[in-house]
């Protein structure tokens, strides 16, 4: 003991200051504890709130992601479609398109081929009937001049007793 | 001499005969017989005489003078214009029948010789008859008797073509079938027409029968 008064310890100080540890510390717990505790409380509250609020954010931002992502889906689908539409429309248009085409240029081969059909009897037709024209002509000339008389005039009986 | 004058001297014949006999329809049929022969009476008038009574007889010329003044049309029941209509035909179908294509060519005392030749009689009436044919060729009175002839519904207009001229039984033939065929209200005109060269064509009121030559070579080079 002596020793520790020789270093300038003494046990009443000692004690002094534990009393006065003490009733600091009981004046403090009183005093401090209390707010600190309920501010702690409502602090971790709050943050225990908002990381449930941050986790249901996130779970939304998850679920609007699974719902972009499948609208995404659903838009490429419908993209796909919609392109393999396309894609057999424009086939078939041209498909109608070729035929058409084609229709028109038999057609027009046929017209072609009538008119120069048609100019062909046309000319055809024309030089018969200017040769027949002739040779009737000639035929009627002939009968005319050579046919003696009485050959005419049985002709007539042979007509009249056909039309009776 | 026209068609009117004719009618009006067939008119006259019997307007007079009815003036000198007015008890002509009480007589019996031999007495009808003397006074005909009297009177020197066409066949014409006889006929008609025979087929009608007093009312008839002025009603008919009363309906005939108003269509030669006014061209009213015919009644059905004129008697003495369907008389007069089958005598005109009979007489145009005698004369084709008996005068042939030169009788156009001949001097007039010559033409005089061949009609009294087909109308023997001399009555008014087939002088007037005479005069008829002496004055006009065979297609004008055609036409003239046609215009009358019209006015009845069974009238046949026939024109015969032939390339030339045949002789009178082929004619008569050909008169006599018609007749035959179309009543006595057939008109028969025969015609020369040398471009159908053969066969003869055949007109009944327009309607074309053509069994001519020409038109075998036409239908000939036309098919051929």
């Amino acid at each position: 003991m002596d020793g520790l008064d020789q270093l300038g310890i003494s046990l009443d100080s000692i004690l002094i200051y534990l009393v006065n540890y003490g009733v600091l510390l009981a004046v403090l717990s009183y005093l401090l504890y209390k707010p600190i505790n309920n501010f702690t409380t409502k602090r971790r509250e709050t943050i225990k709130g908002q990381l449930e609020q941050a986790s249901d954010i996130k779970k939304e931002f998850e679920q609007e992601l699974e719902n972009l992502k499948a609208e995404k889906l659903l838009a490429e689908k419908q993209l796909q479609s919609e392109l393999k539409s396309m894609k057999e429309y424009i086939s078939d248009k041209k498909k109608e398109l070729l035929e058409e085409i084609d229709s028109k240029r038999s057609q027009m081969l046929e017209k072609a081929q009538q008119e120069i059909d048609e100019a062909k009897a046309s000319m055809i037709k024309e030089v018969e009937t200017d040769l027949l024209k002739k040779m009737s002509q000639i035929i009627l000339e002939v009968l005319n001049n050579k046919v003696p008389a009485e050959v005419i005039t049985e002709s007539v009986s042979e007509a009249w007793a056909e039309y009776k | 001499m026209n068609l009117e004058q004719l009618i009006t001297t067939l008119m006259v014949e019997l307007l007079q005969f009815i003036k000198d006999n007015p008890d002509f329809f009480d007589l019996d049929a031999k007495q009808t017989q003397t006074v005909f022969d009297r009177a020197c009476l066409s066949a014409f008038s006889r006929e008609y005489l025979l087929d009608s009574d007093m009312q008839q007889i002025f009603d008919d010329i009363g309906g005939l003078t108003k269509y030669l003044k006014h061209s009213v049309k015919l009644d059905n029941s004129n008697v003495l214009a369907q008389h007069l209509a089958r005598f005109l035909c009979k007489q145009y179908n005698m004369a084709v029948i008996s005068l042939d294509k030169s009788f156009a060519n001949l001097d007039a005392a010559a033409q005089a010789e061949k009609i009294d030749h087909v109308f023997k009689s001399n009555n008014k009436v087939t002088l007037a008859v005479k005069d008829l044919f002496l004055q006009g060729n065979f297609d004008s009175l055609a036409k003239m008797f046609g215009t009358y002839l019209g006015n009845f519904e069974d009238f046949k207009n026939i024109i015969v073509q032939i390339p030339l001229d045949v002789d009178a039984s082929l004619r008569r033939n050909m008169v006599t079938k018609f007749n035959d065929k179309f009543g006595e209200l057939s008109l028969v005109n025969v015609q020369i027409n040398q471009r159908i060269v053969g066969g003869l064509r055949v007109f009944v009121n327009g309607e074309l029968t053509d069994l001519s030559w020409h038109r075998k070579i036409e239908t000939l080079t036309k098919t051929n």
